[in-house]
């Protein structure tokens, strides 16, 4: 058993709370790989907010993407043996949440709309509670509207417009090519248009 | 680049966002957290995968040896010599069936019983199936030996022994 709580010389420079970890950092990964706990936690404390997000925006639902968050990062501590440093570890780890977001969705989940937002803006300060509330009320009708897209829709919009990534790379992330990628964009796009033309 | 000509899209960018991680999450993955197989144990498990995979090829080809050994796939046949050679090179009992017992009797098949010591003869009787099994000479009334080798034959049907004496006589 490997799994350590002592401190890799490699990760001297590593700071759990700071992020300064870059992408595909092999030396992180690799001692992650050899199970060591300070780098898991900076694996961690860099792409909690990706992983977080993407499950938010695919589930519509802070207790499923909390749920979803959790999965994806036990499977990267079980997996993470299985990365080869040839492959980017960001496509890796978006495919674990791609699945994650998948398998959840198969379990059945029901996908509610939540209020976060709206509770934030009723307690905002006076002079801007209208704005903010019409502000939230159309930010949330579209994370509402996405939630409710096909899957194979929804995910190109979050990976596409949560992450920003190419056609390339999310052609790459969920196994299709990047015409099949444009196609469903483009698909999803006229939905969200049709559904939320009353908010323009 | 898809063209979305009525929805902007820094709206789409702005409503989809990232967001924060709640702190807890942290918590939740160390409470159900499992440390990882180090890569040594990864490896024995390969390993030990791999001596069962090799250990099961094998032993699929020792049993394909064996299933290999008799003539006739399944242990059937349905040509009257290639029976007879059959049933004597496995039980012992040697048969003479007539060389048109197929066509008299239409002779479909046969099956050793009980290992090696009968065999069950299918055949047409008439306008039926009809099951002839035949062991060796126990003294018993169903006993028959008419040429030399001596064997009970049994029947459901009793009316059927009398067709079965056309497997290898003519009256």
């Amino acid at each position: 058993m490997l799994w350590k709580t002592g401190k890799n010389p490699a990760l001297s420079s590593v700071q759990t709370d700071g992020m300064v970890l870059s992408t595909n950092d092999r030396d992180v990964i690799e001692a992650c790989q050899q199970g060591d706990a300070g780098a898991f936690r900076t694996l961690f404390e860099t792409y909690k907010d990706r992983v977080y997000s993407i499950a938010l925006r695919y589930s519509g639902n802070p207790a499923a993407a909390m749920d979803i968050a959790q999965d994806t990062f036990l499977k990267l501590l079980s997996r993470i043996g299985d990365y080869r440093a040839e492959a980017s570890f960001d496509s890796w780890l978006y495919r674990l949440v791609v699945n994650s977001c998948i398998d959840d969705q198969r379990r059945g989940r029901r996908m509610a709309p939540f209020l976060d937002g709206l509770i934030d803006a009723v307690c905002a300060p006076a002079e801007s509670v209208l704005h903010t509330l019409m502000r939230t009320e159309t930010e949330q009708r579209i994370q509402d509207v996405v939630a409710r897209l096909a899957p194979e829709h929804r995910i190109v919009i979050v990976l596409r417009y949560t992450e920003g990534l190419s056609y390339d790379e999310i052609a790459s992330i969920i196994g299709c090519s990047p015409g099949t990628v444009a196609s469903r964009l483009s698909r999803a796009h006229k939905i969200l248009e049709r559904r939320l033309s009353w908010c323009r | 680049m898809v063209p979305m000509n009525k929805w902007p899209q820094p709206e789409l960018r702005h409503s989809l966002r990232e967001v924060s991680a709640p702190p807890e999450l942290w918590d939740r993955i160390q409470a159900h957290k499992t440390p990882p197989q180090p890569a040594t144990n990864r490896l024995l498990v390969w390993a030990m995968a791999t001596g069962v995979v090799l250990m099961a090829i094998g032993l699929s080809a020792i049993r394909r040896d064996n299933a290999a050994f008799p003539v006739f796939a399944g242990d059937r046949c349905q040509n009257p010599a290639q029976i007879r050679a059959w049933v004597r090179a496995k039980t012992g009992l040697d048969l003479p069936f007539r060389a048109d017992s197929s066509q008299s009797n239409q002779l479909i098949a046969a099956q050793t019983i009980d290992g090696t010591r009968g065999v069950k003869i299918d055949y047409r009787a008439g306008n039926h199936d009809a099951v002839l099994l035949v062991s060796r000479a126990d003294g018993s009334a169903n006993s028959h030996s008419r040429f030399g080798p001596a064997f009970t034959l049994g029947s459901e049907n009793p009316a059927d022994l009398q067709l079965a004496c056309k497997l290898c006589h003519l009256d």
